[in-house]
C-alpha cells in the first residue's frame, strides 16, 4: 500500500508548477536545415553536466545556465550535433543538418543509461517504435522478425493470442527457456509464459504482449553477456530493453495523437490434402479388387458393384459411433469421391422409423477440397489508441489509452486488451527531478484455442483425422443441434466433436490484470554527478478457465469438466544509484563517466488451480458441483536477490573508449556459503576514423571494438532439500509420494564468459555501412535437472553440469542506393549465423533429453554436437543409400535410434527495403518498406506428417494412383527414394504383375509412417515475404495553418505476407515456423499446428 | 567535494546494507509447497492407488499381456497386441515401479524408527509382490543397489540376477511373517497401519494372509526350474497354517476397490468411458464355449445376433469386422467402483492343488480344486446348481491322468484369473497353457516365432542413462520380446 501512496504522490506533483530561482534563460528555436521546420525533441545539454531540455512541438526551448556552464549541445537522432559555445547569448536559435552517416546515434543502454552508440565497446541493435508500428502485430516480439541480426523470432502459431518466442545468440541453458529478460523503463517485468505443451493445452501468451507497441519509442536488443553484465545473472541470455514513450513540453497547450489500425487476418497456409477418397478404410479400388479376388462370400465380381462393396463394407453412416458401416473409422482410406457414388452420411436427409431410429436417404459421395480451409474465419484486430502529451519546461506528462480487439481466424476466438499508460516527469528544483510511470493493462480472452494433440484443437481432427468428404457448412449449420440419437451433431462421434462444438463450448478464457510502473528521483549534487533512486514493481494477476461440455467427445456422460486456475506474479526492483560524467584535461579530452549502485529485488509467485473431472448438475462449472474428489494445487514461490554494481567508462578525445562494470550478486535460491557471486565484465572500442584523416567519399567511419565480460545465474527456489509430494487424495485419505527431481543443497552459481570483437565501418559518405560481430561465449557449471536412470526411484536430480559453447557471426548492412529529395531507395540487411556445441553433460552422460515425441523419438542436447539433435528411427539403407524393403514391399526401418536432424538453424536474416517518394514540403511523401527474412535449417519432426501419411488425408497418399494399383516403393510412392530387397535384389516395378510380392496395399504402406521417423522430418528452411507497407505522410502545409489538425499519416501494410520458398522436404508445406509456447521443449516439434495466417492491415493516425 | 565523498559514502553504506540483508534467506528458500515428512500411512496409500493406476490399466494389462494370454485384445489401433510397443510406455511402467519402491524403501525406514512392526511387514509384503511382477517382466533387473541414490550415491544400480532377487523375496517374507507374528507386547496404538490401507481397511491378520500366499505365488512360479526349494517353500507354509496363515475365503483377497467417481475409477470402466479399442480374445472365448462355462455371459458380451465370438490376438489389418466380435462383460468393464484383483482366494486354491498333485496328495488337491472353481463362480455371481453341474462335466471333472488333472488345473486357473494381465501372462509362460503362438499380425513376422512375447522390452531410458550395466542385459534379446527366457520359464523348443 505504501508504494502506491508513493506512486500517486509522484503523480500529484507532476502538473504543479513550483517556482524556483532564477538565473540566466536561453532560448530559441532548432529548425530542419531542409524545410526550416522547427524540430520536436531535440535534445540540449550543458556539455559535461547532466543539465538540459528537450524542444516542443515547435522546435523551441528556453533554458536556465548558470555562469559556470561553458557549451551547449544540440543533438537529435537522424542530424548532426552542434554545438555552441555559451558567452552570455540569451537567445540562440540553430539549424540542424541531417546526418548521413547516423553516427551520433543515441542508444539506450543497461540500466537505461543512454550512451552515443559509436562509444560502445559491445554490440546492440536498436528498433524504433516506428519501425515497430509499421506493421502492427499484436504481439509486439513479432515485429522483430527479420529486423535485427542473432535475433530468432518463432512465433507459435497464427492463432489470437499465440506466444512468441525469441532467443538471443542462440541456446545456452539447459534449465531456463532461453529467453532474454525484458526490462521496461529500466525496471524488469515478466514474460511469463505457460499452458501449452505439443500434448495440449491453450497457448496463453507470452506476458510481453500486454506491452503496446504504440507506447514504444524504442527497443534496444542487448545482445552478448558485455552488453548485458550489469544485469548480473539474469542476463545469460540478452537482454530487451524497451524505452516508452514520454510526454514532450508543448507550449501551444496539449498534443494529441489519435491513431486506428484495422488488420484483417486469413489463413495462408494450410497442409496439401488429397481430395480423391473419402473417409474409412479398404475403400479404393485396389482394396475392392483385393476384396473380390479373396472374398467370394457368394458374391459374384460382376454383380457386387463398388458400391455395394462400398455401402456393405466401407462406409455407411448411422450413428457415427460404429453403428453402421465403419462410420466411427476416422481415417481417409475411404472409396473413390466424386464418381457418382451415393452413401449415407452424417449430414444425408433421414426420416425415423417406427422405433425412432433414422433412415437415411443416399447423398452423393464427393469431396469438399475446401472443407478445412472454410472452418476458419477472416480474423479481424482493431487497434484504438489516444496519446495526450503536454507539459512545460517544468513538467511534461503522457497519457495513453490502447484498445485492441481481436478476433482470431479461429471462429469464437478473441482477445480484448486495455491499457492506460501514465508518464510524467517534473522539476521539482533545478536539481530535483521527479518522474514516475505506471501503465495499468487488462488482457481478457473468452476463448483461445486449444493446441497439439488434444481434442480441444481442432486440427488434430481437421488435420488428419477426417474425411475430405465432410461439407463444413452442415457442420457449421448445425453444430448446436442434436442428433436422433440425442447425440451433437457431428461427422463422427466416437472419436471426435464437431470443431464448431469445440470452439464454442469447450472454451479456454483468460484475464490478466496487470500494473507496472516505477518511480524515479534524480538529485543533481553538482554538474557532473546525481543520484538516482528508482523503484519499479510488475505485478499481475490472471485467471484462466477451461471447460468442456457434457456429451463433448472428451466428457460423453460425465456431465462436463472444468478447470479453473489463478496466478499472481509480482517482482519488484529497488535501485539507488550514483551516476557520474566529467572531462578532465585540456579541452575535456579525458572523460570518465559511469555509476554504482546497489539493487534490491524480490520475486514472489502464487498459484491455485482447482478441477472436476465430472459433474452432477451437468455443464454447471463450479467446484461445488465436482462429483468425486475435486482436483486442487497451490504453489507459491519467492526468491529474493541484493546486489551491487558499478560501471566505469573512460574516453580519450574522441576515438578511444574504454569500459568495465562488476556485479556481485546475493541469491536467496542457492546454498549460504554459495549465495554471492561476482560478475565482471570490460570493453574498448577505437573509432580509426576520428584518429588519421581519412577522405570520408571512401571511408566515413572505422571502429573497432572489442569486450570480455563475465555473467551467469542462480537456481529455481527450492532446489535444495528433498520432500514429498501429494497427489488427490483417494477415498478422503491423503496420497504422499517421495519428490521424483532429487534436490541438491550443493548447488552453486552457473557461469557464462564470453567474448566478442565487432567492426563498425561506413562508407561512400555514410551511404554503406557495414556492421560486422564475431563472438564465443561458454556456458559452465549450469545449474541442471538431468535425467536419472529411473531404477534409482528418481526421474532426474539438480547438479551443476554441462558445458554449452555458441559462437557466431552477426552482419548488420545498409546500403542507400538512391538518395534525393524526391526519391530514395535503402537496403537494410541483417544476417547471424551461430554455431552451438554442446561440450560435455554430466560424466559420462550421452544425452540430455529436451523434448519428445511419438513411438521414441526425442529432441536431445549431445556432447560434441549441436543442443537439440532429432533421434528416431530412420530407414534401414545399404551401402548405397537404398532403402531396403522387407519381403512384403515395405521399407524397413533401423534398430536403433539414429540421428535424423537437428532443431537449431544454421543461420537467419532478413533484407528490409525502403523507398520513399516525395516529400512532406511538396506534395507529401510515401515510404514504402518490404522485408523478407529467412532461414536456413532447423529441422522439424511432423506429426502433421506422419499421421496425415498414416490416415490417409496428405495429397502425396492418393497420387500416382496408388490407391488403384497399390504402391510400390520408389515405383508410384515415395518416388524421391531408391529401394533394393534385403538381399540387395531390385523392386519388381511391374503395377500389373497379379504376383508381384512388392505390391503393398496403399494403407499399408502408409501406416509405416507411424514406426519411421525419418519419413516425417523436414529441413525447417524458408524464405518469406514478411511485411510490406506502404504509408503516406501529408505534406506539411496542408497543417500549417490549421488550428486543429497539425499532422495526418495514414499507411497500408500486410504482416506474413507469403511463404516464398521452403525446402523440398516439407513436401505437405507446413509453416517452418512452429513451436509450443516458449518452453525449450516445443522446439523442433510440430503436432496440428494451428496455421499461420497473413494480416492486410490500414493505419492512420493523426495529431491535434 | 566533502559532499560528494558523503554520498558515495551514503550509497555504498545502503549497497551494503542491503546485500547484508539476507535475514530469513535460508528459511524462505524452504518450499512451503511440500512436506519434508508425512504419516507412512499415507505413503502406502499412494502405493496402493499407484498400483492399481500403473500397472493395471490399459497399457499393463489389456493392451498387451491379456492379450499375450489369450483373454482379451485389441480390435482397434492393435499395435501392441501385435507387440508393437510404445518406447515411453515402456520406460514409464519401468520407472513406475521403481518410485513406489522408493516410497515404500521410506515407509521401511519411518516403521522401524517407529517401532511398528506391522507397517514394517506390510512396506516388506507389499513391496514383494511389486518385486516379483518387475522380475516377471523383465527378467535381471536392478534390485540390490536400486534406490541406494540417496544412501550411497549410486546413480547407476547394476542388475541383480532374477533368480538372486527371487531368493531374496523368499527370505523378506519370511521376515516380514515373523514380523507380524512378533506384536505381542506391543500396544495396539503403535501397531496401526491407518487408513492407507485400502486393500485390507488396517486389518493386519489379512496382511499378514496375503505375505504368505505370496509366497505361495513365488514358491509355485519356481516349480519347474527348482521343484526342491520351491517345495521347502510350499511346505513351510501350508504345514504351519497358524504361523503361516494364507487366504482362507475371498474375503482375504487382495483387491483394491475403487471410487465411483474420477479421477479413482477403476482403470478398465475408466478407459471404457472414451475407448472401445478393447474385446474378448477367440482363445477364451473358444474355451469357454468348448466348456459349455455359465462364466462366459459375465466376462463377455454377446454380440447383435446373441452369439460369442472372440477376436484373434494381434490380427492384421481387417481380419475381422468389429462389430462382430463380443465386447468385455459389463462386471469387469463397466463398473467404475469395482475391483482391481491384486490376488485371489482362487489362485491360492489352484496353488495347493497343483502342489497338492504333484506331491500325490491327490485328496487334497481336489478339494482345493474345487475350492478354486466355486470361489471363481462365487465372484461370477454363478448360481451353485450351474457349479454342481459345471464340475460333473467331463472337462472339468476331477479325473483323468495327473497330467490331465493338472492341466485342468492350469486351465481353471487361467479363467479364474480374469483380468489379471501380469499373472496370466507370467503362468501362461510357466505352464505353456494355453499355447500362445505368435501373434497372426505380429510386427517381427508371425512366422518369426512361434510362441508369443518371453519377457518384456527394456526401457530406453536404461540404455541411455544406465548403459554399462543395461547394455549387457541386452546381449542374447531378439526382437525386443524373445530371445531370453526367464529363469523359471522351463518351455523348451519356443522361440
Amino acid at each position: 500500500m505504501r508504494k502506491i501512496t508513493f506512486l500517486l504522490a509522484f503523480l500529484l506533483f507532476v502538473g504543479m508548477n513550483m517556482a524556483n530561482a532564477q538565473t540566466r534563460t536561453i532560448h530559441g528555436t532548432i529548425v530542419d536545415s531542409e524545410d526550416g521546420q522547427g524540430i520536436p525533441g531535440v535534445t540540449i545539454t550543458v556539455k559535461g553536466t547532466t543539465v538540459g531540455t528537450t524542444t516542443d512541438l515547435d522546435g523551441k526551448y528556453s533554458l536556465e545556465v548558470k555562469p559556470e556552464y561553458k557549451l551547449l549541445q544540440f543533438s537529435y537522432v537522424g542530424m548532426k550535433t552542434v554545438e555552441i559555445t555559451l558567452s552570455d547569448q540569451t537567445e540562440i536559435n540553430v539549424t540542424l543538418e541531417p546526418d548521413v552517416m547516423q553516427m551520433d546515434e543515441v542508444v539506450v543502454t543497461a540500466l537505461g543509461v543512454s550512451r552515443e552508440k559509436k562509444t560502445l565497446g559491445y554490440a546492440v541493435q536498436d528498433v524504433s517504435g516506428d519501425q515497430l508500428n509499421q506493421a502492427k502485430t499484436d504481439n509486439v516480439l513479432n515485429a522483430l522478425s527479420g529486423r535485427v541480426a542473432g535475433v530468432q523470432v518463432t512465433n507459435a502459431s497464427g492463432a489470437v493470442g499465440a506466444s512468441t518466442r525469441i532467443t538471443i545468440r542462440g541456446n545456452s541453458s539447459f534449465r531456463s527457456d532461453n529467453q532474454p529478460l525484458f526490462v521496461v523503463d529500466g525496471v524488469p517485468i515478466s514474460n511469463y509464459s505457460s499452458g501449452v505443451d505439443q500434448w495440449g493445452g491453450a497457448d496463453f501468451g507470452n506476458a510481453i504482449m500486454d506491452i503496446d507497441p504504440e507506447n514504444i519509442e524504442s527497443m534496444t536488443v542487448l545482445k552478448g553477456a558485455s552488453a548485458a553484465a550489469l544485469y548480473g545473472s539474469r542476463a545469460l541470455n540478452g537482454v530487451i530493453l524497451i524505452t516508452t514513450k514520454k510526454g514532450k513540453a508543448n507550449n501551444n497547450g496539449l498534443g494529441v495523437t489519435y491513431s486506428y489500425n484495422v488488420g484483417f487476418d486469413k489463413v495462408y497456409i494450410l497442409p496439401n490434402y488429397q481430395n480423391k477418397y473419402g473417409q474409412a478404410g479398404y475403400g479404393s479400388e485396389y482394396a475392392y479388387n483385393q476384396y473380390l479376388k479373396t472374398n467370394d462370400n457368394g458374391h459374384n465380381a460382376d454383380n457386387y458393384s463398388y458400391q455395394q462393396y462400398t455401402e456393405q463394407q466401407v462406409y455407411s453412416y448411422y450413428d457415427g459411433n460404429w453403428g453402421g458401416v465403419n462410420d466411427g473409422w476416422d481415417e481417409s482410406w475411404g472409396s473413390r469421391l466424386d464418381i457418382g457414388l451415393k452413401l449415407n452420411q452424417f449430414d444425408s436427409p433421414y426420416t425415423l422409423d417406427a422405433d425412432g431410429n433414422p433412415v437415411y436417404e443416399a447423398t452423393p459421395w464427393v469431396s469438399h477440397p475446401d472443407n478445412v480451409k472454410n472452418f476458419f474465419n477472416t480474423g479481424v484486430s482493431q487497434t484504438h489508441n489516444v496519446a495526450i502529451t503536454g507539459g512545460n519546461d517544468k513538467a511534461t506528462g503522457r497519457l495513453s489509452y490502447v484498445y485492441n480487439d481481436v478476433q482470431g481466424v479461429i471462429p469464437n476466438t478473441d482477445m480484448y486488451k486495455n491499457s492506460v499508460n501514465f508518464t510524467g516527469t517534473y522539476k521539482m528544483t533545478d536539481r530535483f527531478q521527479a518522474s514516475a510511470n505506471v501503465t495499468y493493462t487488462n488482457n481478457y480472452s473468452s476463448n483461445l484455442p486449444g493446441n497439439g494433440y488434444d481434442p480441444n484443437n481442432v486440427m488434430q481432427s481437421l488435420g488428419s483425422w477426417f474425411g475430405r468428404q465432410v461439407n463444413m457448412q452442415s457442420l457449421k449449420d448445425h453444430w448446436m443441434e442434436l442428433d436422433p440419437f440425442g447425440k451433437p451433431y457431428t461427422w463422427s462421434y466416437y472419436y471426435h466433436n464437431n470443431p464448431y462444438w469445440t470452439v464454442y463450448k469447450n472454451t479456454s478464457s483468460r484475464n490478466r490484470n496487470r500494473v507496472m510502473g516505477n518511480a524515479t528521483l534524480k538529485y543533481d549534487i553538482n554538474n557532473w554527478l546525481n543520484i538516482t533512486f528508482r523503484a519499479g514493481t510488475d505485478f499481475w494477476s490472471e485467471s484462466r478457465k477451461h471447460v468442456v461440455y457434457n456429451m463433448s467427445n472428451e466428457s460423453k456422460n460425465q456431465g462436463g469438466n472444468f478447470w479453473e486456475s489463478t496466478r499472481s506474479f509480482q517482482e519488484t526492483n529497488i535501485d539507488l544509484y550514483l551516476n557520474f560524467d566529467k572531462s578532465f584535461g585540456k579541452d575535456g579530452i579525458h572523460r570518465v563517466s559511469g555509476l554504482a549502485g546497489a539493487n534490491y529485488r524480490n520475486n514472489s509467485y502464487l498459484y491455485n488451480y482447482m478441477a472436476a473431472d465430472e459433474l452432477t448438475v451437468p455443464n454447471f462449472f463450479d467446484i461445488g458441483n465436482a462429483k468425486g474428489t475435486a482436483n486442487v494445487d497451490m504453489y507459491k514461490s519467492l526468491r529474493t536477490t541484493n546486489s551491487v554494481y558499478a560501471q566505469v567508462d573512460y574516453s580519450f578525445k574522441d576515438f578511444l573508449f574504454l569500459g568495465a562494470t562488476i556485479r556481485g550478486d546475493w541469491s536467496s535460491t542457492l546454498p549460504s556459503d554459495d549465495w554471492n557471486y561476482w560478475y565482471p565484465s570490460v570493453n574498448a572500442a577505437f573509432i580509426l576514423t576520428n584518429l588519421i584523416e581519412v577522405d570520408p567519399k571512401v571511408l566515413t567511419f572505422a571502429k573497432i571494438r572489442a569486450s570480455f565480460a563475465k555473467v551467469g545465474g542462480d537456481a529455481d527456489p527450492y532446489s535444495l532439500y528433498n520432500y514429498y509430494r501429494s497427489a488427490t487424495p483417494f477415498a478422503g485419505v491423503s496420497l504422499y509420494h517421495y519428490l521424483r527431481q532429487n534436490n541438491n543443497p550443493n548447488l552453486k552459481p552457473e557461469a557464462q564468459n564470453s567474448w566478442e570483437i565487432g567492426l563498425d565501418l561506413k562508407f561512400w559518405n555514410g551511404r554503406v555501412g557495414v556492421d560486422f560481430t564475431y563472438y564465443d561465449q561458454k556456458t559452465t557449471d549450469q545449474i541442471m535437472a538431468i535425467d536419472v536412470a529411473t531404477s534409482t526411484g528418481f526421474d532426474s536430480r539438480w547438479i551443476n553440469a554441462g558445458e554449452i559453447g555458441n559462437s557466431g557471426v552477426e552482419l548488420g548492412a545498409y546500403v542507400d542506393i538512391f538518395k534525393s529529395k524526391n526519391f530514395s531507395w535503402g537496403v537494410d540487411l541483417n544476417w547471424a549465423k551461430n554455431k552451438n556445441v554442446v561440450n560435455k553433460l554430466y560424466g559420462d552422460l550421452e544425452s540430455y533429453q529436451i523434448g519428445s515425441s511419438w513411438g521414441g523419438l526425442s529432441i536431445q542436447a549431445r556432447p560434441g554436437e549441436t543442443y537439440g539433435v532429432i533421434k528416431g528411427y530412420a530407414f534401414l539403407r545399404d551401402d548405397n543409400g537404398n532403402i531396403i524393403v522387407d519381403g512384403g514391399g515395405l521399407p524397413e526401418r533401423s534398430s536403433t535410434l539414429e540421428e535424423l536432424g537437428n532443431v537449431v538453424p544454421d543461420w537467419t536474416g532478413g533484407i528490409n527495403n525502403r523507398f520513399t517518394f516525395g516529400n512532406t514540403s511538396d506534395w507529401g511523401q510515401i515510404n514504402f518498406n518490404f522485408l523478407i527474412d529467412g532461414r536456413k535449417g532447423g529441422d522439424i519432426f511432423s506429426v502433421t506428417k506422419m499421421f496425415g501419411l498414416y490416415s490417409g488425408i496428405l495429397e502425396q497418399t492418393a497420387d500416382n494412383n496408388v490407391r488403384e494399383t497399390g504402391a510400390i516403393a520408389g515405383v508410384n510412392a515415395m518416388t524421391n527414394e531408391s529401394f533394393v530387397h534385403e538381399d540387395g535384389s531390385a523392386l519388381n516395378t511391374d503395377l500389373n504383375d497379379p504376383d508381384n510380392t512388392d505390391i503393398v496395399a496403399p494403407s499399408d504402406f502408409y501406416y509405416n509412417s507411424y514406426k519411421l521417423h525419418e519419413w516425417s522430418i523436414i529441413d525447417g528452411s524458408f524464405i518469406k515475404l514478411r511485411e510490406i507497407s506502404v504509408g503516406y505522410a501529408l505534406p506539411k502545409r496542408l497543417f500549417e495553418n490549421s488550428k486543429v489538425i497539425k499532422g495526418f499519416d495514414v499507411s497500408l501494410y500486410a504482416h506474413n505476407v507469403a511463404l516464398l520458398w521452403v525446402d523440398s522436404s516439407n513436401d505437405i508445406k507446413i509453416d517452418p515456423e512452429t513451436a509450443f509456447g516458449n518452453s525449450n521443449s516445443g522446439q523442433g516439434i510440430e503436432q496440428y499446428q494451428l496455421p499461420a495466417s497473413r494480416t492486410i492491415g490500414f493505419k492512420f493516425s493523426v495529431r491535434f | 567535494m566533502k559532499k560528494i565523498f558523503n554520498y558515495t559514502l551514503l550509497v555504498l553504506l545502503i549497497g551494503l546494507f542491503a546485500t547484508s540483508c539476507t535475514k530469513n534467506w535460508e528459511e524462505n528458500n524452504i518450499d512451503p509447497n511440500n512436506p519434508v515428512d508425512v504419516p507412512m500411512t499415507n505413503l502406502l496409500a499412494n502405493s496402493i492407488i499407484n498400483t492399481g493406476t500403473d500397472f493395471f490399466d490399459e497399457w499393463q494389462g489389456m493392451n498387451n499381456f491379456l492379450s499375450y494370454s489369450g483373454q482379451i485384445t485389441k480390435i482397434y489401433y492393435i499395435d501392441e497386441a501385435r507387440y508393437q510397443f510404445r518406447p515411453n510406455v515402456v520406460d514409464n511402467v519401468w520407472r513406475d515401479y521403481y518410485r513406489v519402491q522408493i516410497d515404500l524403501g521410506k515407509m521401511k525406514e519411518k516403521a522401524i524408527a517407529a517401532e511398528n512392526p506391522v507397517m514394517q511387514a506390510v512396506a516388506e509384503t507389499y513391496s514383494v509382490f511389486l518385486w516379483q511382477m518387475a522380475v516377471d517382466q523383465w527378467g535381471n533387473i536392478p534390485y540390490s543397489e536400486a534406490i541406494t541414490a540417496e544412501s550411497a550415491e549410486n546413480w547407476t544400480p547394476k542388475y541383480d540376477n532374477a533368480k538372486d532377487i527371487y531368493t531374496d523375496l523368499f527370505v523378506r517374507l519370511e521376515e516380514a511373517n515373523k514380523l507380524f507374528n512378533s506384536t505381542t507386547g506391543i500396544p495396539a496404538s503403535q501397531i496401526q497401519i491407518g487408513n492407507g490401507d485400502f486393500i485390507y481397511g488396517g486389518d493386519a491378520a489379512k496382511w499378514q494372509k496375503w505375505c504368505n500366499s505370496l509366497r505361495l505365488r513365488l514358491a509355485i512360479r519356481i516349480s519347474n526350474v527348482n521343484p526342491a526349494e520351491a517345495k521347502n517353500q510350499l511346505e513351510a507354509v501350508l504345514t504351519d497354517p497358524a504361523g503361516h496363515p494364507v487366504f482362507a475365503s475371498r474375503d482375504d483377497e487382495a483387491k483394491l476397490k475403487w471410487e465411483a467417481t474420477a479421477p479413482y475409477k477403476e482403470p478398465w470402466a475408466l478407459n471404457h468411458e472414451s475407448r472401445d479399442d478393447h474385446a474378448m480374445a477367440e482363445t477364451f472365448v473358444n474355451k469357454l464355449l468348448e466348456l459349455g462355462d455359465p462364466r462366459l455371459p459375465v466376462y463377455a458380451l454377446p454380440i447383435a445376433d446373441g452369439r460369442y465370438v472372440g477376436a484373434p490376438e494381434g490380427a492384421p489389418n481387417n481380419a475381422f469386422s468389429p462389430d462382430t466380435i463380443s465386447r468385455i462383460g459389463t462386471l469387469y468393464r463397466d463398473i467404475p467402483d469395482g475391483y482391481t484383483y491384486f490376488m485371489r482366494y482362487a489362485e491360492v486354491q489352484f496353488i495347493i492343488a497343483e502342489s497338492a498333485l504333484r506331491g500325490g496328495v491327490d485328496a487334497m488337491a481336489q478339494a482345493a480344486y474345487l475350492e478354486g472353481i466355486k470361489a471363481s463362480f462365487e465372484e461370477t455371481e454363478i448360481a451353485d446348481t450351474c457349479y454342481a453341474k459345471y464340475i460333473d462335466k467331463d472337462a472339468v471333472k476331477w479325473d483323468g491322468s495327473t497330467d490331465e488333472k493338472l492341466m485342468k488345473v492350469y486351465e481353471q486357473k487361467w479363467i479364474s484369473l480374469f483380468k489379471e494381465g501380469q499373472e496370466l501372462w507370467a503362468e501362461q509362460r510357466r505352464t505353456d497353457y494355453p499355447e500362445m503362438p505368435s501373434a497372426s499380425g505380429s510386427f517381427y513376422g508371425p512366422e518369426n516365432h512361434n510362441r508369443g512375447p518371453f519377457r518384456y522390452p527394456y526401457p530406453v531410458s536404461e540404455q541411455n542413462l544406465n548403459p554399462v550395466n543395461s547394455l549387457p542385459e541386452l546381449e542374447g534379446i531378439v526382437d525386443d520380446f524373445w530371445g531370453k527366457q526367464l529363469f523359471w520359464d522351463t518351455r523348451t523348443g519356443v522361440h
